[in-house]
């Protein structure tokens, strides 16, 4: 999608020489030719290091909170906070929108490049399909085509690899693939927006009771409890994270395993009409721990129980800070009478 | 004999001798991707060498995640058990063989050994696999190391191409007495193989390209307070994956796990790049910023290893590229002081 | 059950979070009425049901609780106007997430009791009982150190 990357440069440079912005936070091209990895750029040249392809997974969001944190600041003579431009997919967008919630990010301090999404490939399920097909060659370029994508070694191979088996599963269930609320759009197309029926969760809640404990415990028994989830996640932005206090210390620091599944229901549960499933904790997990079936419960529950997506308006109150006289109470026990 | 060649029809007979009396370990495949994992397994069928490393390192057999140190009752300590029995380790790749003796180097040694870490590798063999296929992740010649590398490993084995049989290279009396063990199921090896064997090293380390890190720990040293440290630092997330991956990062926290006056002390892995990691009880955190973490990481490998161990900390393995969620490349921080004027 | 429970004479422990103004004082009015319940719940008390953070349930399971039982005023009657009315929302959630994952639904049980309520509090204490009883030691999420 060169089209793309140059749109997104030349806005760049637009703002820095405009002196719109501070900072832009975007992506560059990544190790060994293909991958792509955030950056932050502070000026229209640095700007011309932005690229945009297939492999621009991450979401961005996840820099905003510590950029606009802040210490106390004396009456009268508060800093100005940064200006910040980012360029964000839909799934960023909604994270940022959540954050502006929060108050976490001002939306009136950012500058939204919005980039419509055509699904996102899985970078390292293509490094290992290179590493099968041409051994440990050096990629050079990646061409991100409408139905493959092909790449260039360093010995002057091209290979091409079919898209949609490499895209993220997460991707092919995206309901959102334009981003809304951007401040400029860039051209392009975005894949056909859809949620397969919600068919992952749904796979999942027809699996009887024991058969769904096996699979949660199988998943989170790989668990490392490197908190990459945690980390690349926008809305968790706790200075003090649940799991790290010491007093009280709810869960232990090991991977003993009640201690890592309480982690992760906790930390799913506070993604409560927060989380946009932008499949960044996914992503960044080093075990290729599948959270999906956890965080889009939680995710559903908020639609149907609250009728609350997040990410599409700064007005609508956090489901969890508020209430209805009518909200759903079928949980409740009633105790039987004599 | 110190070389012998293991012919494929020997393999499998060879892994059912070695489980009789020991556990195996080797890389199999963890159900995921395609990617590896350490694994138990019973026969050569489970075993998966992909050009592409295990996801995490044979640290965890030797250090691992979570170890229960002591039991403790009331203020009764109670025995301490300490990890017993025979393992083989096959496939480790030199670049993790070598991690293991600088990990040596913190656990032993010194007059402080550690008594767990110490049990593990005197009751352990490890059988290096040599590296054919590099991956462009893999840096070990950058880091003094090589794909045919034999640091650390008791046995180095390699594929010769000759309908799948393994010669094998004992590197140590351990490695000279598994063969000697071992010999029925191995034969002879001549001077053609061992040609053939050093040409495919040749080889294999043509295809990687060496950075050239000469000068590196002066570079790091003089470039302590420079900028770098932030611009090239600004993305990093903060999570614990490069440490726990990395098969050297050998720090850890000690927590108490009690339940009424019953417990259990244990160790598990840290990684000096979560924020909280170097908080005082006082509040105060003399790293507080992502540039001043990922800068000790760095200077930790490159620098303060060599004075303390006289050896980088780095054995090019290329997890921490592979697997950093952001992409944050270690080769990259290393090119931009070693070109610093 | 297990036949092993049975023959040592298990009994099940239910941790109870009873929010101070309502269901605490709905539970003493029980005990002062002389009425019997089964002797299984622990009561915490809280001074409202918005005060409970999915943490409280997710540590007695993890020290070996069998059940969880939490109470509150009933909506419209909170003590804090509208402290259970929060709860109720998180409540909700807490219970699909944990009953999705595989934890046995009838383990974590959420209730509104006043302080006039002594019966109704009885009755309660009586279902949940038998509920948990029904399932056995809870293992799932039960920590041994």
């Amino acid at each position: 999608m060169g089209d793309a990357a140059r749109e997104i440069r030349r806005i760049a440079a637009e703002l820095f020489d405009g002196k719109k912005i501070d900072v832009l936070i975007g992506f560059e091209k990544g190790s060994d030719g293909y991958r792509s990895r955030p950056v932050f750029v502070s000026s229209a040249a640095e700007a011309e290091r932005l690229a945009w392809d297939a492999t621009c997974s991450h979401n961005l969001a996840v820099y905003l909170p510590s950029l606009f944190r802040r210490g106390p600041q004396k009456k009268g003579a508060e800093s100005a906070p940064p200006r910040v431009g980012v360029v964000a997919k839909a799934c960023d967008m909604r994270s940022l929108i959540a954050l502006a919630k929060e108050k976490q990010a001002p939306r009136e301090s950012l500058f939204v490049i919005g980039v419509p999404c055509r699904g996102m490939i899985d970078a390292r399920k293509l490094e290992a399909e290179v590493a099968r097909a041409a051994g440990g060659v050096e990629v050079t370029a990646l061409v991100d085509g409408e139905e493959a994508v092909s790449v260039e070694t360093a010995d002057g191979r091209a290979l091409s690899f079919a898209r949609e088996p490499l895209v993220h599963d997460a991707c092919l269930e995206c309901r959102f693939p334009v981003p809304r609320g951007a401040d400029v759009m860039v051209e392009g197309h975005a894949r056909p927006a859809g949620n397969n029926g919600d068919a992952l969760l749904k796979e999942f809640a027809k699996l009887s009771e024991t058969e769904r404990w096996q699979k949660f415990q199988a998943e989170i028994s790989r668990c490392i409890r490197c908190y990459a989830c945690r980390q690349a996640c926008p809305t968790c932005y706790c200075t003090e994270c649940f799991a790290e206090t010491n007093s009280p210390a709810w869960i232990g620091v090991t991977t003993e395993l009640s201690d890592t599944m309480i982690f992760h229901i906790v930390r799913i549960f506070h993604q409560a009409g927060r989380c946009s499933e932008c499949d960044a904790c996914v992503r960044a997990c080093p075990m290729g721990i599948d959270l999906r079936p956890f965080t889009k419960k939680i995710a559903a529950d908020v639609r149907e129980m609250f009728g609350f997506t997040p990410g599409f308006d700064l007005e609508t109150p956090p489901p969890l800070l508020t209430f209805r006289e009518d909200d759903q109470q079928g949980f409740i026990t009633e105790p039987h009478r004599g | 004999m110190d070389k012998a060649l293991l012919e494929r029809k020997n393999l499998d007979a060879l892994l059912v001798a070695i489980r009789k009396v020991a556990k195996l370990f080797a890389p199999a495949r963890d159900g995921r991707d395609g990617e590896t994992a350490f694994s138990p397994v019973e026969s050569t069928a489970e075993i998966h060498l992909e050009p592409v490393n295990t996801r995490l390192s044979a640290k965890g057999l030797f250090f691992p995640q979570r170890e229960t140190l002591m039991r403790f009752s009331g203020s009764a300590l109670s025995d301490v058990t300490l990890p017993t029995g025979a393992f083989v380790v096959f496939g480790v790749r030199p670049c993790d063989a070598r991690s293991l003796t600088w990990l040596d180097c913190v656990f032993i040694g010194g007059g402080q050994e550690d008594p767990y870490f110490q049990e593990r590798r005197k009751s352990a063999v490890v059988i290096a696999m040599a590296c054919d296929q590099p991956c462009a992740s893999c840096f070990c010649t950058s880091v003094g190391g090589s794909p045919y590398g034999s640091e650390g490993a008791d046995l180095l084995a390699s594929a010769t191409g000759k309908e799948g049989a393994l010669l094998f290279e004992a590197h140590s009396d351990k490695g000279g007495e598994f063969l000697r063990t071992y010999a029925d199921f191995f034969a002879a090896v001549d001077g053609d193989t061992l040609k053939e064997r050093d040409e495919r090293a040749a080889a294999a380390k043509r295809r990687m390209k060496a950075l050239d890190c000469a000068d590196l720990k002066e570079k790091l040293d003089a470039g302590i307070d420079s900028p770098l440290w932030d611009t090239l630092t600004k993305t990093c997330l903060g999570c614990g994956v490069c440490a726990y991956l990395c098969p050297v990062c050998h720090c850890f926290d000690i927590t108490d796990e009690k339940r009424g006056a019953e417990g259990v002390r244990v160790r598990s892995w840290d990684s000096c790049q979560f924020p909280r990691f170097t908080l005082h009880a006082s509040g105060h955190n003399p790293r507080p910023l992502k540039k001043a973490r990922m800068r000790q990481r760095i200077m930790h490998k490159f620098s303060y290893a060599v004075e303390t161990a006289g050896t980088v900390f780095c054995s090019g393995c290329g997890r921490c590229v592979r697997a950093c969620p952001v992409n944050l490349d270690i080769r990259r921080i290393l090119a931009a002081f070693k070109d610093l004027q | 059950m297990s036949e092993a429970a049975m023959d040592q004479g298990w009994q099940p422990r239910i941790v109870a979070f009873l929010c101070n103004w309502c269901s605490y004082a709905g539970a003493d009015l029980a005990g002062v009425s002389r009425m019997q319940y089964p002797p299984s719940i622990r009561v915490i008390r809280v001074p409202c049901s918005g005060r409970i953070n999915p943490l409280f349930i997710a540590s007695a399971l993890q020290s070996g609780a069998d059940g969880v039982l939490v109470s509150g005023c009933h909506p419209g009657d909170c003590h804090y106007l509208s402290g259970n009315l929060v709860a109720r929302r998180k409540f909700a959630l807490v219970k699909s997430l944990l009953a999705h994952v595989g934890i046995e639904p009838e383990r974590v049980q959420f209730s509104w009791v006043s302080a006039s309520e002594g019966g109704r509090f009885a009755s309660l204490v009586e279902k949940v009982t038998e509920d948990v009883r029904k399932l056995g030691p809870q293992k799932k999420l039960a920590k041994v150190p």
